[in-house]
């Protein structure tokens, strides 16, 4: 009995356990294997990226790449174009693919697409895949529940997300109640500017907490028109012609500037609006706020 | 029984993708015995070092058989006796004579205090204490040489294989290996070695071989059948007429 | 049996004092600093960068070091005819098969280990820079990927090996073993496209045949990443710690098996 009979013995049975463990192995591969992606075409080279083991670091890399050009671009106050905002878009839904987990592109493209190019759909589109994945992070949901109730109008699509959100680990406790709100349509104004708060205590990225800033300011101001304009109601029976109005008549002292550089006016249904529409000029605004 | 056998070994070596073959050996039949040491002589190329080859299992023969002591040369187990010398050895750069001897000694299964003793003795003798810790990469030519004596030496083998041990010695390093190979006849240990330094092969062998274009051409007794005035490298040259010259 | 381990014990000497060994250290020393720096860069999910960038750092250096002094130890064994000191020991070839690839076993944990201790640091100080409740990590996790990145270099070490016995030039054995890693890491993707069938991306049953054939025949290195769940936290079912070593003990298995029979052949003239 030499030894390479013994040998050729043991090729002959590893080969055979190796071809019969696979059906254990891919099963067990399957349940470990990332959320799936929905099978969105990728471009070539993206797919390469992927196929090697360092799929993660490329969605770090791509990311740092997307930052840097928006972050650019809003320090020096120059104008992003539509086409700018698509390429943010694609990549971060790149990024997405390659690393579903990550945190970051979540938030930048809420930030980005969401609150200052207008394609709040395009943001959810990101989100959602946020919401899947990261299964105990409370702020995906929200942040999809926010931008539906705030910019595409749908409440009642709003509230659920809201609902989803308050499940998860750590969440704000007053979700339920801001959930129950959006079902009834009630304080718009107030329950936005609640979110916005929320938003920007969390933000730890310094740009873009000042854009925030800048549309809490925006808001309280209209905020306080709003109920100006719901004392002169009270008082007059009727609704007021314009803003000047409710100077003359003492409600308010002065007319507050619009931080987005634009004029408040009384819309003719009574609400507030600016003439920036709360959009630094120069930016394309795509779908602004609805009624 | 001898302790070293060839039957009737031929050697064949084929080219890759051609059809040349050379001839190595043709049909080597040739016996050593316990405690004698036995030369093996012949121009370059005759296939003095695919003999020794062979009867190290590094190739195997086409025809024939080769056994030492009683077993068949492709049991690695054989070689628990046997010390053997390439012509030209090669050591892992990094590592120092002390590791090397103690590779050595324990792929023999030897214990580490026998591995220490011997090596200590080994090294003295070759004159390489002074080097002991350095890297194999820094010898010269001569101690590496010694390096590989002392590798053959330290499992106390009974049988040395020595592939052209003279080769690239100075003379001082020659008369060393000269005065190791009659040490180790008094130690009673079998010495097969290939030269063709034929001085040296007068006096020290027993007996000796004559490989010419791979076929043995002479088989004699050094004592006893050399004529008084004629000398080996006669006998030599008598045979290598005999054969018509040497092949390309 | 002590021939097997005292040749692994000189082959990893071998493989420690090698200079290039050296280099590959700093390097990585390098990328864990480049770490630190980088994850500044980001906002929230920085541990998540950190540890990314330090389990691809420990499986690049590892890499390189499998595949330049791994072939330096083998195939070039048989280039620089270092390997007669070897088999002219009592020591039969399937012994020196498996001596060798023990020896570069030995190598990979040792250098994994300390890649593996000083990689925490990295992931250490961004955890304590940034306190993100929303961060999921668990050191547990994290130790388990460095050792399935050590199982994968193994791997790769018994192909290596089994190149070895067949070639006689160690550049050859570089570049096949090369060519084995970069299948081996994408051979599973290109499956899952073959079986998921997208919209749009045209299959031909010889070409399916091809990509079946690959993904069985070459390793399936992408079961050793587990980057992503390190990185998140992501609890990885018993099954999988049990599944994927059986998959490398028997794939190891046959690579070493096949190269001692192919040695046991091999003439050293």
């Amino acid at each position: 009995m030499s030894p390479k009979w013994y040998a050729t013995v043991l090729l002959f049975v590893l080969t055979v356990c190796y071809a019969l463990q696979f059906p254990w192995f891919e099963a067990a591969r399957k349940n470990v294997r990332n959320v799936e992606s929905k099978g969105i075409t990728l471009p070539p080279e993206i797919v390469k990226l992927m196929s090697l083991e360092y799929n993660a670091i490329s969605a770090d890399f791509f990311y740092v790449r997307a930052s840097q050009f928006f972050g650019g671009k809003v320090l020096t106050k120059s104008a992003a174009t539509q086409d700018d905002w698509e390429w943010l878009y694609r990549n971060l839904d790149v990024i997405t693919e390659l690393d579903p987990y990550f945190e970051d592109p979540y938030y930048l493209g809420n930030a980005y697409l969401a609150w200052i190019a207008g394609m709040p759909e395009k943001a959810n589109a990101l989100l959602v895949k946020g919401v899947r994945a990261r299964e105990w992070d409370w702020m995906m949901p929200f942040f999809v529940g926010f931008n539906k109730y705030y910019f595409l109008n749908k409440h009642q699509e709003g509230g659920d997300y809201l609902l989803i959100a308050s499940k998860r680990p750590g969440a704000w406790k007053a979700l339920p109640t801001l959930a129950a709100r959006l079902h009834y349509n009630e304080g718009r104004t107030e329950n936005a500017l609640a979110f916005l708060i929320t938003f920007w205590e969390s933000e730890p990225d310094a740009r873009i907490k000042r854009n925030y800033e800048v549309r809490i300011d925006a808001l309280k101001k209209i905020l306080s028109l709003e109920k100006a304009v719901s004392r002169y109601k009270k008082k007059t029976g009727r609704s007021p012609q314009n803003l000047k109005v409710l100077v003359q008549t003492g409600i308010i002292e002065k007319i507050p500037d619009d931080p987005y550089g634009g004029v408040f006016y009384v819309d003719k249904d009574g609400s507030i609006k600016s003439s920036s529409k709360l959009a630094f000029a120069g930016r394309p605004h795509g779908k602004s706020r609805k009624k | 029984m001898p302790l070293i056998e060839l039957n009737n070994v031929s050697k064949v070596f084929k080219k890759e993708f051609s059809r040349k073959e050379v001839h190595a050996l043709n049909a080597l039949t040739l016996h050593a015995h316990e405690g004698e040491i036995f030369g093996f002589l012949g121009p370059n190329g005759a296939g003095k070092s695919t003999a020794i080859k062979l009867m190290m299992n590094l190739i195997r023969p086409s025809t024939g058989g080769i056994s030492i002591a009683g077993r068949d040369a492709s049991d690695s187990g054989v070689r628990r006796i046997i010390g053997y010398l390439p012509e030209n050895p090669y050591f892992y750069d990094h590592l120092s004579a002390k590791e090397l001897l103690h590779f050595g000694g324990k792929s023999c299964n030897m214990d580490n205090d026998a591995i220490e003793t011997r090596t200590t003795a080994l090294l003295h003798e070759l004159d390489l204490t002074e080097s002991i810790k350095r890297p194999l990469r820094a010898y010269s030519k001569g101690m590496i040489q010694r390096a590989g004596l002392a590798l053959a030496l330290i499992h106390d083998p009974r049988i040395l294989i020595f592939d052209e041990p003279m080769s690239g010695l100075d003379p001082m390093g020659r008369k060393k290996v000269f005065n190791l190979i009659l040490r180790l006849r008094e130690e009673g240990k079998t010495v097969f070695f290939s030269s063709h330094i034929l001085h040296d092969i007068e006096r020290l062998c027993d007996r000796a071989a004559i490989l010419i274009n791979g076929t043995l051409t002479r088989l004699l007794d050094v004592k006893e059948d050399l004529p008084k005035e004629k000398t080996l490298e006669d006998v030599f040259f008598e045979e290598v007429e005999k054969t018509g010259g040497l092949r390309e | 049996m002590s021939g097997i381990i005292s040749l692994a014990h000189i082959t990893l000497k071998e493989g420690i004092r090698n200079r290039a060994l050296f280099g590959i250290f700093i390097l990585a020393l390098l990328m864990f600093a480049a770490t630190i720096a980088l994850v500044n860069l980001f906002m929230r999910d920085i541990v998540k960068v950190a540890v990314d960038l330090s389990l691809s750092t420990i499986s690049f250096a590892g890499l390189l070091m499998v595949v330049f002094i791994g072939t330096s130890l083998l195939a070039k064994d048989i280039d620089k005819r270092t390997i007669y000191m070897v088999i002219s020991r009592p020591v039969s070839r399937t012994q020196y098969v498996i001596g060798k690839y023990l020896g570069l076993c030995f190598l990979v944990v040792v250098a994994v280990l300390l890649l593996g201790i000083v990689s925490s640091l990295p992931v250490y100080i961004s955890s304590i820079m940034y306190k993100n409740p929303q961060a999921v990590f668990s050191w547990k996790i994290y130790f388990i990927a460095i050792v399935f990145i050590a199982l994968k270099l193994m791997l790769i070490a018994s192909v290596i090996v089994f190149f070895s016995s067949i070639t006689s030039t160690s550049f050859i054995s570089l570049v096949l073993t090369i060519a084995a890693y970069l299948i081996g890491s994408t051979n599973e993707t290109v499956k899952g496209i073959l079986d998921s069938k997208m919209e749009g991306v045209e299959i031909t049953p010889p070409m399916a045949f091809i990509i079946k054939g690959v993904y069985y025949v070459f390793p399936n290195l992408s079961a050793f990443d587990l980057k992503l769940q390190a990185a998140h936290g992501l609890a990885l079912a018993e099954g999988y710690l049990l599944s994927v070593p059986l998959y490398w003990l028997l794939y190891t298995g046959i690579m070493i098996t096949a190269g001692s029979l192919i040695m046991e052949r091999r003439e050293f003239p």
